[in-house]
């Protein structure tokens, strides 16, 4: 969906620190509202995160001029193909380095605050509209203080929000399949477009290729992945509800946290 | 920290609902046909088809260049010899008066059945050049109206964005300054005890205000659509007239080469000839004379014929350059109007969620909800104030 994908897309950055977060030990929650968020644009203006970030960079300039040189003397595109997972393996390797002791460090951070507050889970600032504690300006003040943050003492009670991780539903047989039959036909389609546009003599012409065109993905959407959206919505709402949780969100809106129910919904959706 | 209810909305619900939806819509579909397009078979890739038409054509003139200068150079050698072996014949004649005019003859004779040669060959390569110029042409003029169309419909799609744009915001605007007096006039109609005639008189006042509001903004609506009319009659006049005078160019560049083609093909002249000093003065004189004149129509007519040669490949090369520039500068426009709704798009949904959290907060606050979050991806026992919230929005439509 275009919406999603724009607000995921203003918060990329975000959601690949958040991603380094989520591995934090599940903690306990006293007050069902002691939601905390963080606002993680704002942590990757730190001078560390922005320091770490022009490293990458200049890392990745280097070895894509490499790449370029090393690529030209390759001689098949087996090559080619190891060749770039080499590379690509070389990037992941160095931003492991180069930003591994920054998300430890900032995951330290959030949880020794949460533990301070007594928050139960702490989330993605964009998720929330109203309420909640902005534990923002906390976490970059223990970030930027002389040595490291030190890890909380106790661990609050078990948290009434729920979170799953998608990508493991991605991967059950019947989504996977959906998945690719979806791209398949979207493949077919611009290809078929392709066609029809060389055969358009009219701008009336084009846009009425182009009308079909959208319709039929549409509709190839609401047959093929909305049913499987509504089949997911299903098992979490019925998960949630058995585990007595307000609500349920995605992994990647999650900092710190909650409570993990992706296994359980994975069970449901295997049944069905 | 106190203990507070916790809801919940779905956030593209809502954005759905929201009266400057259909505008956000309407950009993300224009985005969607820009992109299709980018990949499609139109402006953006003719590039690379010109470009293998134009090495093709090159390829083609130049071989027939070549065919041409050597065909010269065979006749020109062939004729030296024929023109001095009547030389030598009319020598041994004893420098009659009569043989010279017989080797002026057998030289006329043999230079025509030359340039009937070469023009033979030469109208071969005019022939394919102007069925290939003819097909290019065309393929020319398509894409050149193509890309005036596209540009004017992008012209054109900005304006309507760009005024429908105008007509949302005064529509909040109206509705957002008379959000209280209609609030304050639905609150009397709700109460029972209003007798019929305040009650008429209520809704006399509420549709009043309603009716001001809509008169407004179709006020508004009908500058708006003047004004695209008047801009888009001022497009496809221009637009005419460009594709006219790109069109007339192009036809006038082919048909001059296509003229100056054929003209250049029709003259070839033998090599020069040994004229001996010991011949009668009438015929040395005779002899020199026409050695003289086709010299200078073979210098004359061999020059023009590969310069005319040289000087199409070139000119055909540039008219290509020109239409490759066309195409770049479809396709750059292309991108930058991809990025100019991008941008639109984005800064229109930032305002639309902004509308609709405002929105969210007065719902939330009714219902004693204190934290609401939003992309949830299942309910459990959170409140959702999602249908709530719709309505509140779409009392914005009223």
């Amino acid at each position: 969906m275009r919406l999603r994908t724009f607000r995921a897309y203003k918060l990329a950055l975000a959601v690949l620190i958040a991603a380094a977060m989520i591995g934090a030990p599940h903690v306990l929650a006293a007050d069902l509202t002691d939601i905390g968020y963080l606002d993680q644009s704002a942590l990757a203006n730190l001078p560390s995160f922005e320091n770490a970030n022009k490293q990458m960079a200049s890392f990745r300039a280097h070895l894509q001029k490499e790449f370029i040189s090393r690529a030209r003397k390759a001689r098949s595109q087996q090559d080619q193909a190891k060749l770039a997972d080499e590379f690509q393996g070389r990037l992941a390797d160095e931003q492991r380095r180069v930003f591994g002791p920054l998300f430890a460090a900032a995951q330290t951070a959030v949880a020794s605050v949460a533990s301070s507050k007594g928050l139960s889970v702490v989330v993605d600032k964009r998720i929330i509209i109203i309420g909640g504690q902005d534990i923002t300006k906390n976490v970059m003040d223990l970030l930027n203080s002389p040595g490291s943050p030190v890890p909380p003492v106790s661990t609050p009670p078990p948290s009434t929000v729920g979170w799953v991780d998608q990508t493991q539903i991605d991967q059950l047989d019947q989504f996977k399949n959906a998945q690719q039959q979806f791209l398949k036909f979207g493949q077919d389609e611009r290809a078929s477009v392709q066609d029809k546009l060389k055969g358009a003599k009219t701008d009336a012409d084009r846009n009425k290729i182009y009308a079909d065109y959208q319709k039929a993905i549409d509709d190839q959407r609401a047959k093929i992945v909305t049913p499987l959206v509504d089949q997911t919505r299903a098992a979490i709402a019925q998960v949630a509800k058995k585990k007595g949780l307000l609500l349920v969100i995605d992994r990647s809106n999650l900092i710190f946290g909650g409570t993990d129910v992706t296994a359980d919904v994975l069970a449901v959706l295997k049944k069905s | 920290m106190g203990a507070g209810k916790v809801g919940f909305v779905d956030l593209d619900a809502l954005v759905r609902v929201h009266p400057l939806y259909p505008q956000l819509a309407q950009i993300e579909r224009s985005i969607d046909a820009l992109n299709l397009r980018s990949l499609g078979p139109g402006v953006g890739s003719t590039g690379s088809s010109l470009a293998s038409q134009d090495a093709e054509l090159q390829k083609e003139l130049t071989d027939a260049s070549n065919r041409t200068r050597q065909i010269l150079n065979q006749k020109q050698a062939e004729y030296q010899r024929e023109e001095n072996a009547a030389i030598n014949a009319a020598l041994a004649a004893g420098g009659h008066a009569a043989a010279s005019g017989s080797v002026g003859s057998n030289v006329g004779a043999t230079t025509g059945k030359q340039v009937g040669s070469v023009n033979a060959e030469m109208n071969r390569d005019v022939a394919a050049y102007r069925r290939t110029l003819s097909s290019q042409e065309q393929q020319q003029e398509k894409s050149y109206e193509r890309a005036v169309s596209d540009r004017v419909n992008r012209q054109l799609q900005a304006k309507a964005n760009q005024l429908q744009n105008q007509e949302s915001n005064l529509e909040l605007s109206l509705q957002t300054k008379d959000a209280a007096q209609r609030l304050e006039l639905r609150t009397r109609l709700a109460n029972l005890a209003l007798d019929q005639a305040s009650r008429d008189q209520v809704k006399a006042q509420l549709d009043a205000l309603d009716k001001s509001e809509s008169d407004q903004v179709a006020a508004m609506r009908n500058r708006d659509q003047q004004t695209l009319a008047q801009l888009r009659s001022q497009l496809r006049s221009q637009a005419q007239s460009d594709v006219n005078s790109g069109v007339a160019k192009i036809r006038a560049e082919n048909g001059a080469k296509l003229g100056s083609q054929a003209g250049g093909s029709t003259g070839t002249v033998p090599g020069g000839v040994v004229a001996s000093t010991n011949l009668p003065p009438d015929l040395k004189a005779k002899i020199d004379a026409l050695h003289k004149e086709y010299q200078a129509r073979y210098a004359r007519d061999a020059n023009a014929t590969i310069a005319q040669f040289t000087k199409t490949r070139d000119d055909l090369q540039k008219r290509y350059n020109e239409l490759h520039a066309v195409d770049s500068g479809a396709s750059s426009s292309l991108s930058k109007e991809l990025a100019a709704l991008q941008a639109q798009h984005d800064q229109l949904y930032s305002e639309i969620v902004d509308q609709v959290e405002r929105e969210v907060r007065i719902v939330a606050q009714t219902d004693g909800v204190t934290t609401v979050v939003s992309d949830v991806l299942g309910n459990g026992s959170g409140v959702d104030l999602t249908q709530a919230a719709k309505k509140e929005i779409e009392s914005l439509h009223e």
